[in-house]
């Protein structure tokens, strides 16, 4: 009825479906290659361009880097297009006239599996790093800029003096906004103009600051990493428990699948509690690179801290 | 020309063309930093900071037209009486 | 329960997924097989503040998403499940959206109306076009005398080019006081966390630089400039071209501000407070139809100009790699 026993020959696509899987791969191959050579080209540059612009907002150096990013979203769209045009249309065409019993229905699923990963899994994830890296040259170490704020703010603290009786006005702190202060000597109010590296400071110290709790947040990462990979691995048991018969296996992986979520449980307590350290530790370094606004900062620390809470309490 | 220098050229490109252009909001100059009073444009007084910043003490010349709050350095008590 | 059973089959049992009825967002395709039934909403009436229907009281409405949701939430803990507070939001989200549907024969477009025009009181967030300046909120009190109003009309003006200074000694205030403005008033929307001054912010800039005390200070604009900015008002699809525009100027290495300040005339905070306003129109009338058709025709305008772009630079990377 089903045709069963009836041997069906080769059909006429099969030949399609391998020439287009081969050209699917070439083309990925020769994409990724050119998203290597021009990021090659460009990572230098990109670095030595940040390294050097003068510009206060790296404007010279973001426009490049706008532009290199355009041409790998260009032949990420150009993927895009011709799995949808040449992989996926050749599949619904052929797969619509296939019965799920011919012994070639696996042949063109196969046809399609094999096309989605090598996209999906390879050149996708090909894209992502070469966007990473691209997105790392605008990397710099903060503490180079800090320094460079304190430094400057140590050498011209004694340097000012009031407009009225002359007398020597000493800069307490660093300021980071126009700010009145009065003559120790005659009580004048002057008004301090920061130079712009000071005033700098307000828009590095958030970055400063998680840039040295980095290593908390990737603690906390690692944690949520750590309890993925519990999960799979008790699936995984799991599955494998379906066709067992010996009692024995059966009560080993019990006890072993009973380990893996005792541990999964335990990483999903103490991940929270990783990120709270984190998030602490981080408005602290920030209150320390800017003190002045250590109220409204605390203000925002509870704020973040309830949002924070509500996802898992 | 091998890829590789038709690539270099092609960033070399788009570097110039990114240099030329002008950038929105124009060139940000660096300044130095400064310290100077604001005398009453009106009487020529200086502003004393008891005198609180809003108002000059001699002849009432209104420096600014608004009531400060709690800022960040700027307080309430910086209203002059 | 039959959710469970599936996760159960699918070796999902494990997961603390979202238990509510629905997925944790809504997309458009939910929605849409949602109100597969809804016939047309043209026979219902919506009070045009909380645009819940007008045959039922809001207090039932909420008594039954309550109700509902406490019978989950209960058979959920009855099975050992751990919910956190989010998990509760999620689920009483999801019952909201059914009851709605369900009450009042909406189509989808109704709903993410009604979704926007409650954003506040469901989920403690602000959307743009239906946030009113609360005068109990302590976040809006005029900072040094200065309000957010006065402050975005400031920034406009400023950003629209004209002088700094001029614009300080205009509202009656010094370089230190707008100095501290300027730390402040983003301060406040920072501690926001439901967003409320900086949708204000934006809703606000709307109103373009308009303010009694600035608008003797006028920002340079060529006739064409003025012409262009007109257009940009009136004309969505020239609006939607000039977005494209815009976004592929930048993906080719341009300052995409300074790109239309150079072609079309148009200053980066006079486009943006155009923006503000479609924006915000659209989240009152939200209509995804109309939606999907800009956004479309913005694509399409953005590839045009793209291969505009690419021809300049002598194509594009990739332009001889084809399958």
């Amino acid at each position: 009825m089903f045709g069963f026993g009836k041997k069906e020959t080769a059909p006429d696509w099969l030949a399609t479906v391998q020439e287009t899987e081969q050209r699917w791969f070439t083309f990925l191959d020769k994409l990724e290659a050119r998203m290597a050579e021009l990021c090659e080209a460009a990572i230098p540059e990109l670095q030595q361009m940040m390294a050097t612009d003068d510009d206060q907002f790296k404007r010279t150096y973001l426009k490049v880097k706008a532009g290199i990013n355009g041409q790998l979203e260009n032949i990420r769209q150009k993927a895009y297009d011709a799995y949808d045009e040449k992989i996926l249309s050749v599949y619904r065409n052929i797969s619509d006239g296939v019965s799920a019993f011919s012994p070639y229905h696996d042949v063109i699923s196969d046809f399609r599996d094999r096309c989605s990963d090598r996209y999906h899994q390879q050149f996708d994830q090909t894209y992502n790093t070469w966007w990473d890296k691209i997105a790392q040259t605008e990397q710099e170490d903060l503490e180079i800029k800090y320094n460079a704020i304190l430094a400057d703010y140590k050498a011209t603290k004694n340097d000012f003096h009031c407009s009225q009786c002359g007398g020597n006005i000493t800069i307490e702190k660093i300021y980071f906004i126009t700010t009145h202060l009065a003559c120790p000597h005659c009580n004048t109010q002057n008004t301090f103009e920061p130079c712009t590296q000071a005033r700098s400071l307000e828009h590095i110290a958030r970055s400063l600051a998680e840039q040295r709790t980095a290593h908390l947040l990737q603690a906390y990462n690692d944690e949520l990493s750590r309890e993925r990979d519990l999960y799979h691995q008790r699936h995984i048991l799991h599955l494998s428990m379906i066709h067992d018969k010996i009692k024995d296996v059966i009560t080993q992986k019990k006890q072993h699948e009973a380990e893996l979520e005792n541990k999964r449980q335990a990483s999903i307590k103490s991940a929270p509690q990783l990120y709270e350290i984190y998030l602490r530790e981080m408005f602290n370094e920030w209150n320390k690179i800017v003190p002045d606004i250590a109220e409204h900062n605390e203000r925002f620390y509870q704020s973040q801290l309830k949002q924070f809470r509500a996802t898992y309490q | 020309m091998s890829e590789e220098k038709k690539l270099l050229s092609f960033v070399e490109k788009m570097k110039l063309k990114a240099q030329q252009q002008k950038n929105y909001g124009g060139e940000i100059t660096a300044t130095e930093a400064k310290m100077a009073t604001c005398t009453c444009p009106n009487c020529g007084a200086g502003r004393a900071k008891q005198d609180g910043l809003t108002n000059c003490a001699y002849c009432g010349h209104a420096f600014v037209d608004v009531k400060l709050t709690d800022g960040l350095h700027i307080k309430k008590e910086d209203n002059s009486k | 329960m039959f959710k469970k059973f599936l996760n159960s089959i699918l070796g999902n049992d494990d997961e603390k997924e979202n238990p509510g009825p629905k997925e944790n967002q809504p997309t458009y395709e939910q929605n849409n097989a949602a109100s597969e039934d809804a016939g047309n909403d043209e026979e219902t009436e919506y009070d045009p503040e909380t645009l819940h229907g007008t045959h039922y009281t809001v207090e039932d409405f909420d008594a039954e998403v309550k109700s509902r949701t406490h019978t989950w939430v209960k058979s959920e803990q009855e099975d050992g499940e751990t919910l956190s507070q989010q998990d509760i939001d999620n689920i009483m989200y999801n019952y909201r959206k059914d009851v709605y549907l369900e009450w009042n024969d909406a189509d989808t477009d109704q709903l993410v109306r009604w979704q926007s025009a409650n954003s506040m009181l469901h989920r403690g967030i602000a959307t743009s076009g239906f946030v009113k300046a609360d005068a109990g909120n302590s976040l809006l009190e005029p900072i040094h005398g200065i309000s957010l109003k006065d402050y975005a009309a400031m920034a406009i003006k400023m950003s629209n080019g004209v002088d700094a200074t001029a614009v300080i000694k205009a509202m009656g205030i010094d370089q230190a006081i707008w100095e501290e403005l300027n730390t402040l008033w983003p301060q406040r929307m920072q501690e926001d966390s439901s967003f409320t001054v900086s949708t204000l912010y934006g809703q606000y800039f709307m109103e373009g630089d308009s303010h009694p005390k600035l608008d003797h200070l006028k920002a340079e604009i060529s006739e064409e400039g003025q012409a262009n900015l007109k257009k940009l008002k009136t004309d969505r699809y020239f609006y939607e071209e000039l977005c494209g525009a815009r976004q592929a100027a930048y993906e080719y290495g341009l300052d995409g501000a300074q790109w239309i300040q150079e072609n079309y005339g148009i200053s980066l905070g006079d486009f943006q407070a155009v923006a503000m306003e479609y924006m915000t129109t659209q989240n009152q009338n939200w209509n995804s139809g109309e939606i999907t058709k800009h956004l479309d025709y913005q694509q399409q305008k953005q590839k045009e100009h793209a291969a505009k772009f690419a021809a300049e630079q002598g194509g594009n990377v990739a332009d001889d790699i084809d399958f």
